[in-house]
Formats: structure tokens, C-alpha cells, sequence
């Protein structure tokens, strides 16, 4: 009974959200397509009319939440990246820095690989398949080529196929500009060092139209950042990196913050062409790199950062193909290649960087995918979607690079693959029993089939029934089913209850070592929600969305069985509700997100043990640590943004952001709890006084920051030139990037070695965009 | 262009966005002529889906400051009378008759029908992805002799020419 209360809970506030809005019903007019002959010409041009669900529904139908973040909105926001955006637009969206980069948290779901979330561009999955999910286009400084984002909030997996369990980030690129079109734009940004130059062309003829981009950018970062460290591991203390303290207590300034790895520059470049009125071929090529977060080494050649790159290349054919008014047809062929490195240097002894002992990853991740899905409505009230897809991935070395240079991290018993004995690490680590030379392609495919049945039930009633089977040639089947009730109460009002099984499946590091090892196909991580949805559209100047949710996670990890297995339920509830209000030359927008941990039922062992606090280790339960809060994840979000034009040319954006009840305090508590209980004085004072250190500085504690930035239009003759001032974290309370938290096995560790952050300073930059 | 302009994430329907580019179609064309009766009237031939918001838009709204009149008709012959028509896509076997008894009369010729406007209309709106977008074909537009403003044509996705 005790977990139904906050269901109850959250249920009074949903049915309260939806009296207020029907009080306000009285006060507004409702929506009439007059409205949109006040638009401008060019808000027509931009107004959307529908979201990206099989059978075409339109977006106030669609079967979930969903965030859209226009170019307006990109162009006008305060941003380092794409997960800046998702902090400031999605009610739940979060981000936390792990040493192997950052990692998103949207409704309560996180995890130490991005896994539990799509990245599609333009309706290509981009995400890399070996374990760690969206790594590329999220860590970009520049966005210029982005149309838009949708960020759906919940699982995916009936759309996109497995992996979506968390969410899905949709990048819709720009295409070809109505007429021939030429522009550029440049950005830097003063506080994270870093600049960015980009270029469009859209160029328009009879049988085609064609759109060019590519940017180029550099990041220094910020220069010896505020870095908390606590290496009790070691026995060295704890505080901010500096010359005079860090790696084993002999000083490791931390790595600087938002910089590019071994100064590669970040690169985009894409190419559109639509053509003959029912194709488009597109390819995009970018690529990232950044210093991990973590503690500089010290090798004999001197200091050593370790960082991690990787470029892209994707190329897509697709047609269209419209046999009737009432028969469509949309099928694709795609390429697609991600090389990967991860610079490791477990070396750490004078060998030449570029040596292939350096690397933990050097390999590139190639996949073939082929796609189609077709539309049909046999009558008024139906609407069938059918489609069928094959994936086809297969390893090869980074590019550019021989085949003795392929090392890739698997799980045991593999550990490192590598394809040739000449290879420098299979040399040098094959004696110590962790490589494995693999005599064979590594590779994988996986059959998909889905659809989706639209029955307009009764006038005012849709009933919308979607599956997804998909079999992976190294795991069991997967099968993510969706129901979904859509009722228009009114013309203004909308109620969605949605009820869905969404899967996640392991990375290709586990299941291809599981199949090396016994053959065995594991099943997929299960996520089964509930959500009610309430929608309402007063007119275009006022929008209300408030969603409730319940979900039960049967959470898959690596074991010491070396498998991946069941290890527990994890049971969440919540709440969001997010409102735009858009009066002449004001906007504003609010959001609230509510998370709340029901169970976490494990069926393993979670204990760990701290060592050295007596004479013995003690077994600590991290399962009784967190009672309440989800790891990683504030409990409460409040954001708001707002913009107010002058004039036509003058834009003002603000928008910021209040965090409460972090989930990384129950680790801290429980280790201090721990040396309360148990520890001797001195480990009893030094956890104290860790906790009172890292407490006075904003860990754990509520937060706020707010971004803010001004763009003024300039008119000059044929030119449409644009610039925009920033600052970033303008004004902020305890705001810092936290640093991803997780569970540990007992290995000696006295002290919460996971517990640290980074001061996130105030930022200026300007952006320069020219339209010729 | 050269001014803010914000994307409306309030969603509207397909038809209700057609039915406002129709309006707004109307203040970059030029008719020769004043319009007869101090009317303008649209006719609107074939079953489609936008009467009702072609009604919604131009309830309250007039045309060069001339009351507005729509006519809903499968007749062919109760096209010469209007100042712009609009042909539905069940209309495609008649799509060549219809041109032909409008001829070259100052009739601006809108549809949303894929390959309308190569076959002769002067105007097409079809979904871009999220979007609506719109084609001109130059030459229907000068057989009609309407003056069309280059701000529209300047945002034409396709501007097509019957060679």
C-alpha cells in the first residue's frame, strides 16, 4: 500500500492540473484556423503539422511526450551542446559527466553507457551499437545545421526498435532553403575557448534542389577547471585538482574542460539532394573527441591526458512513393561507418602515443540497413502502417588504419579482440591472458518487422495498436508492444493513456562475448509504462501538456556469472507538465518534472564493503541507500524560459533551471552513516569533514542557474546578418556537473570515491550569422 | 525575412495551415480586373478536407478589401465565374477538362495534389516532412495574366515550367 500513495499522489495533482486548465478554458478563445492568417509568411512556412508516427497521426495524438526544439529556438538559446538544450527544454532532461563522457537522464533513467536512448538523424539510428549508445552528434558545438530536435520522453522502442527504453533524441537536419541561398555564421565562446565557422548553400533547380553544409570548430576548453576529486582510493585526500594536489597526492591539474582531444578539430559536413520528386540521397560526415574527466596520468614521458574520438560517415537513399492517394510506400538503403578510439594509455611507459598499446578501442563500427514501410488506408476510419527492416553490422579497424592496429574492449573471456598476432598489443598483453585473437569476421545482424493499426474508433476515439519484433542474431526475440486510447474531449482537449513494453538489448560487447563463450542468447532488458497524457491546444497562444507515468524496469547487467542477466525491478512513478504562453512579442514557458523511486527489488548481491574503518571490512547494503531518490537524478525540476522581441530586431532570451533532492546524496549519506556507525575517530572526523566540504559546496544541495542571451537583427543592403551575445549560468546557486555515481564492488574503497563535480562557471560568447 | 519569427509548436491541422496559405496566396497575386459584384469568389471543386477551414479563414477576412464568397462544386462549369479555384486531388481524371474550361482567364488555379502543378496548376501545396511547402509552375501563371509578387515565388520550394 505504501507505494500506491505516491501514485494516489501524483494522480490528485494530474486531475488538479487538468481543473485548472478548464477553468482557464472560459478566459480564451479557441482555436480557429483564423489564428493563422495573423501569422507571418514565414511562420506558415515553419508551422508544423504533424509528428513522425507510422500511420501519420498528428502531433497532439501522438502516443507519448515529446519535446520539439525549433531552429529559433537553437539559434536563440545559450548552448555548448545538444545536451544543454535537452537540460533547458525537456521537463525531466538531464546530464551528468562520466569519465567516458556525458550521460543523460530523462525520467529516471540513466546508466554508466547512453544505452538506454536512440539518436536518429533524420530517422537513421546513429547510435554506437558495441555499448555506449548516442556518442556522436551530442557532444557538437555546432548545431547550425539542425532544423530540429524531438526529444520523446519514455520509451520508443515500438517506433525505433531496441535501445529506446530511456528516450529518443530525433535530429531533423536543414535541406534545401525554398530559393538559392548562402550563409555563414561563426561562434566563440570566451570561457570554454572555443570557436566554430559554418557555411550553407541551397541551391534550387527543375529536377533538383540540393543543400551543402559543413562546419569547423576548435575547443580549448576551460583551463584548469574546479575539478572535485576524492581519492580515498588511493589514501591521498580529497579537494580540487591543482598543481599540488590530485593523481597519488603529487598534483594533477584536472584535464581542461570541453576541449578537443590531441587538438583534432570538430568537423560536420553534409549533403542533401532531393530529386525526380520522390528521392533523396543524403551524406553526413562528423566527428568529436574530448579529454575524459578524470585524473591526469603521470607516465614517464610526462603528464598524460586519455581521451576518446571517433568520425562518422552515413549515407542514405530513400524514396517515397506514392501509389494512390491511399498507398504509400517509404523504403531505404543506408550505409553507415563510425571509427572509434579510445585513448588509454594503460601503457603509461615511453611508447609513441600514435602506438597501438595506447588504445583500450581502435576499431570502426560499419553498418548496412535497409528499410521500408508502407501506409495504407483502406477505409476512413483505418489506417494500417506495415514495415520490415534489416540491420547488418560488421568491425573493422579505425580508418585509415591496418589490420594489426584493430583492438576492440569486449567482455571475458574475450576481454581485447584483436585480428592479427603482428598486432603491438596482442604482443605485448597476449602473455597476461586478456587478448583474443579472433579468427573470424565479428559481426551481426538483426530482422525487424513492426506496425501499427490506426482505427478511429468513434467519432471523437482513436485506438492505435503498434508492435515491434526484432531478432538479433546473438540475443533472444524482442518484442515491444503499444496501446494507445487517444480521446478528443474537445476540439482544444486531448487524453492519451498509452500502455507499452519497450526493450533494451546488451551492447555487442556482451553478447558477442556471451556467444564466443557458450552460444547462449540472452533476453532483453524489459521496460513496461503506463502513461496518461493530457494535451491542450487553447489556440497558438497557449499550449498545456501534463503527463503521469508509472514504469517497472526488469533491469539486465554483466555479472560475475559472465553473462548478462536479470539482476532486479527498479520501479519509478512521475510527473511533468510543461505550459508555453505566447502573447504579441512575449513567450513564455514553464516546466515541472517529478520522479519518485517506488522499489528496487535486486535478486543479486548489491552489498559492498568498506575496508580499513576497523580492523575488518563490514558488509554495506547499498540497496538500503537510497530509499527515496534514483542515483545520478534531481527528484524535482523547475525550468522556465522566455523570450521578448523589440521592434522585429531585437530578441531577448532568459531561461533557467531549479534542481532539488539529488539522488547522489543517499551514497554520501550512507558512507558518513557508515563511519558514524562503525568507523574509528579519525576515518569518523575525515568523513565528516569530506561531507562538510563537498556539502558547502553545493553537492547534493538545491540548485539554480539561468542562461541568457540577446540577438539583435542588423538590415543592412541584401544582407540578413544576425548577432547574438551570450552568458551562460548567469546567475547560479550551487549549480555544478555532477559526476556520474555508481555502484561499486567492495574493493577496499573508504570513502565515496565517486563523489566529485565541476564548478560550471558563468560563460560569454557571441555568434555572428549572415544570411548573403 | 530579417525579423524573428518563432516556430508555433501549437499544432494545427494540415488543412488549417492549406486553407491559411490560400489566404495568404491571394495578397501577393494581382488580378487585371475588378472583381465583379464587389465579390470574390472562390470555388472549390472536387471532396477534399479543407471546406471547413477554407470557411474558418476567410469568414471574417476580405480579398483586395472585397467580401469573400466560396462555392463548393463538382460542376466544371461554375469554375469560369471564380477569381480562384481550388481542385481536390479526386478530381485527377478531370484535371485536364477543368484546365481546359478555365483556359487563360484570370483565374488563379491552387490544388495539393502531387504532379498538379506540372500538369497545369498554378499553384501546388504538398507536407514536407512537418511542413507544408508549395510549387509554382512560372507558365500557368502567365497564361492566366495574374501578376504573382516575387516574395512568393522567392519561397517556392520547385518553380516549374511546362516546357
Amino acid at each position: 500500500m505504501e507505494t500506491l500513495k505516491p501514485i494516489a499522489g501524483l494522480c490528485l495533482l494530474f486531475m488538479f492540473s487538468i481543473s485548472i486548465t478548464s477553468y482557464s478554458q472560459e478566459n480564451v478563445a479557441a482555436l480557429e484556423a483564423q489564428d493563422l492568417t495573423r501569422l507571418s509568411f514565414d511562420d506558415l512556412l515553419h508551422i508544423e503539422i504533424k509528428a513522425a508516427t507510422l500511420t501519420g497521426l498528428e502531433k497532439i495524438e501522438t502516443p507519448g511526450t515529446i519535446t520539439t526544439i525549433s531552429r529559433e529556438e537553437i539559434s536563440n538559446s545559450p548552448y555548448r551542446n545538444l545536451l544543454d538544450l535537452l537540460e533547458v527544454y525537456v521537463p525531466s532532461g538531464t546530464f551528468v559527466n562520466h569519465w567516458l563522457g556525458p550521460r543523460i537522464g530523462i525520467r529516471g533513467v540513466m546508466s554508466d553507457q547512453n544505452y538506454s536512448y536512440l539518436l536518429l538523424v533524420d530517422g537513421e539510428n546513429m547510435n554506437l551499437q558495441v555499448e555506449n549508445g548516442p556518442m556522436f552528434e551530442i557532444q557538437n558545438k555546432d548545431l547550425s545545421d539542425i532544423e530540429m530536435i524531438e526529444i520523446t520522453s519514455g520509451p520508443g522502442s515500438v517506433v525505433h526498435g531496441p535501445g529506446a527504453i530511456g528516450g529518443v533524441i530525433s535530429i531533423t537536419t536543414k535541406k534545401a532553403q525554398p530559393s538559392d541561398k548562402a550563409s555563414v555564421g561563426i561562434h566563440h565562446d570566451y570561457t570554454y575557448r572555443y570557436s566554430t565557422l559554418n557555411g550553407h548553400y541551397s541551391l534550387n533547380k527543375k529536377a533538383f534542389s540540393a543543400y551543402l553544409f559543413g562546419s569547423i570548430g576548435r575547443s580549448d576548453g576551460i583551463k584548469e577547471p574546479e575539478f572535485y576529486y576524492i581519492d580515498r582510493a588511493h589514501g591521498y585526500g580529497y579537494g580540487y585538482m591543482s598543481e599540488t594536489w590530485g593523481y597519488k597526492g603529487k598534483g594533477s591539474p584536472a584535464p581542461h574542460f570541453y576541449s578537443d582531444f590531441d587538438h583534432r578539430p570538430e568537423v560536420k559536413a553534409q549533403l542533401n539532394i532531393d530529386f525526380l520528386d520522390e528521392f533523396s540521397f543524403k551524406m553526413r560526415y562528423t566527428n568529436f573527441s574530448f579529454n575524459k574527466q578524470a585524473q591526469k596520468g603521470l607516465s614517464l614521458e610526462g603528464p598524460a591526458f586519455s581521451g576518446i574520438y571517433g568520425q562518422q560517415l552515413m549515407t542514405v537513399l530513400k524514396n517515397d512513393h506514392q501509389f494512390s492517394e491511399k498507398l504509400q510506400l517509404a523504403s531505404s538503403i543506408s550505409y553507415q561507418s563510425q571509427s572509434h578510439g579510445d585513448i588509454a594509455l594503460y601503457q603509461r611507459d615511453n611508447k609513441p602515443f600514435d602506438d597501438i598499446t595506447q588504445r583500450g578501442n581502435s576499431f570502426s563500427e560499419n553498418k548496412m540497413n535497409t528499410r521500408s514501410i508502407l501506409s495504407l488506408q483502406p477505409s476512413d476510419k483505418l489506417k494500417l502502417a506495415l514495415g520490415a527492416e534489416y540491420n547488418y553490422w560488421f568491425y573493422s579497424p579505425e580508418w585509415g588504419k591496418e589490420k594489426n592496429r584493430f583492438v576492440m574492449d569486449f567482455m571475458p573471456p574475450i576481454r581485447f579482440a584483436v585480428l592479427d598476432t603482428t598486432s603491438g598489443f596482442y604482443q605485448q598483453y597476449h602473455p597476461n591472458g586478456i587478448v583474443s585473437l579472433m579468427d573470424e569476421t565479428i559481426e551481426a545482424h538483426q530482422f525487424s518487422g513492426f506496425f501499427e493499426v490506426n482505427y478511429h474508433l468513434l467519432k471523437n476515439t482513436t485506438l492505435l495498436v503498434s508492435g515491434r519484433v526484432d531478432k538479433h542474431s546473438l540475443a533472444k526475440v524482442a518484442f515491444s508492444p503499444r496501446l494507445a486510447m487517444i480521446q478528443h474531449l474537445d476540439d482544444n482537449n486531448v487524453v492519451k493513456l498509452i500502455s507499452q513494453h519497450s526493450v533494451r538489448l546488451p551492447g555487442l560487447r556482451e553478447l558477442y562475448a556471451i556467444d564466443y563463450a557458450s552460444g547462449s542468447s540472452p533476453a532483453p532488458e524489459k521496460l513496461r509504462s503506463v502513461e496518461l497524457i493530457y494535451s491542450r491546444i487553447q489556440n497558438k497562444n497557449f499550449t498545456l501538456n501534463a503527463s503521469v507515468f508509472y514504469q517497472t524496469v526488469d533491469q539486465i547487467a554483466w555479472t560475475d556469472n559472465a553473462a548478462s542477466e536479470f539482476v532486479g525491478t527498479f520501479k519509478t512513478a512521475g510527473f511533468e507538465a510543461d505550459m508555453l504562453y505566447r502573447i504579441n512579442s512575449l513567450d513564455f514557458a514553464l516546466s515541472y518534472s517529478f520522479i519518485q523511486q517506488l522499489s528496487w527489488d535486486p535478486v543479486l548481491d548489491f552489498n559492498s564493503y568498506l575496508s580499513q574503518i576497523g580492523s575488518d571490512s563490514l558488509d554495506v547494503s547499498l540497496v538500503d541507500a537510497g530509499a527515496n531518490r534514483i542515483n545520478n537524478l534531481p527528484q524535482h525540476q523547475v525550468k522556465f524560459r522566455t523570450s521578448y522581441t523589440i521592434d522585429k530586431s531585437l530578441l531577448i532570451h532568459l531561461d533557467g533551471r531549479f534542481a532539488a533532492r539529488q539522488g547522489q546524496m543517499d551514497m554520501l549519506e550512507m558512507f558518513k552513516d557508515v563511519h558514524d556507525d562503525y568507523g574509528l575517530a579519525h576515518t569518523k572526523n575525515e568523513m565528516a569533514a569530506i561531507y562538510n566540504d563537498v556539502t558547502d559546496k553545493g553537492y547534493g544541495k538545491p540548485s539554480f542557474t539561468s542562461n541568457l542571451s540577446l540577438c539583435y537583427q542588423l538590415p543592412l543592403n541584401g544582407l540578413n546578418l544576425s548577432i547574438t551575445a551570450y552568458a551562460m549560468n548567469v546567475f547560479s546557486v550551487n549549480h555544478i556537473r555532477y559526476v556520474y555515481q555508481f555502484w561499486e564492488a567492495g574493493n577496499c574503497r573508504q570513502y565515496p570515491r565517486q563523489v566529485g563535480f565541476v564548478n560550471e562557471p558563468r560563460t560569454f560568447g557571441l555568434k555572428l550569422d549572415c544570411v548573403l | 525575412m530579417g525579423t524573428y519569427h518563432h516556430a508555433v509548436q501549437a499544432q494545427v491541422s494540415e488543412s488549417d495551415v492549406k486553407a491559411a496559405f490560400i489566404e495568404r496566396f491571394t495578397r501577393f497575386v494581382e488580378w487585371p480586373e475588378d472583381f465583379d459584384d464587389e465579390t470574390f469568389t472562390i470555388a472549390v471543386i472536387g471532396k477534399n478536407t479543407l471546406d471547413a477551414s477554407l470557411d474558418n479563414v476567410f469568414a471574417d477576412i476580405k480579398v483586395k478589401n472585397v467580401e469573400v464568397k466560396i462555392i463548393y462544386t463538382d460542376d466544371i462549369s461554375d469554375l469560369e465565374y471564380a477569381n480562384l479555384v481550388f481542385i481536390a486531388r479526386t478530381e485527377k481524371r478531370r484535371l485536364n477538362e477543368i484546365l481546359a474550361v478555365i483556359g487563360h482567364q484570370p483565374i488563379l488555379i491552387i490544388s495539393d495534389t502531387k504532379d498538379f502543378c506540372a500538369m497545369g496548376t498554378c499553384i501546388n501545396m504538398y507536407v514536407d516532412g512537418s511542413h507544408i511547402r508549395y510549387e509554382i509552375n512560372e507558365t500557368a501563371i502567365k497564361n492566366t495574366g495574374l501578376k504573382v509578387s516575387s516574395l512568393l515565388l522567392n519561397s517556392a520550394k520547385n518553380i516549374k515550367t511546362n516546357e
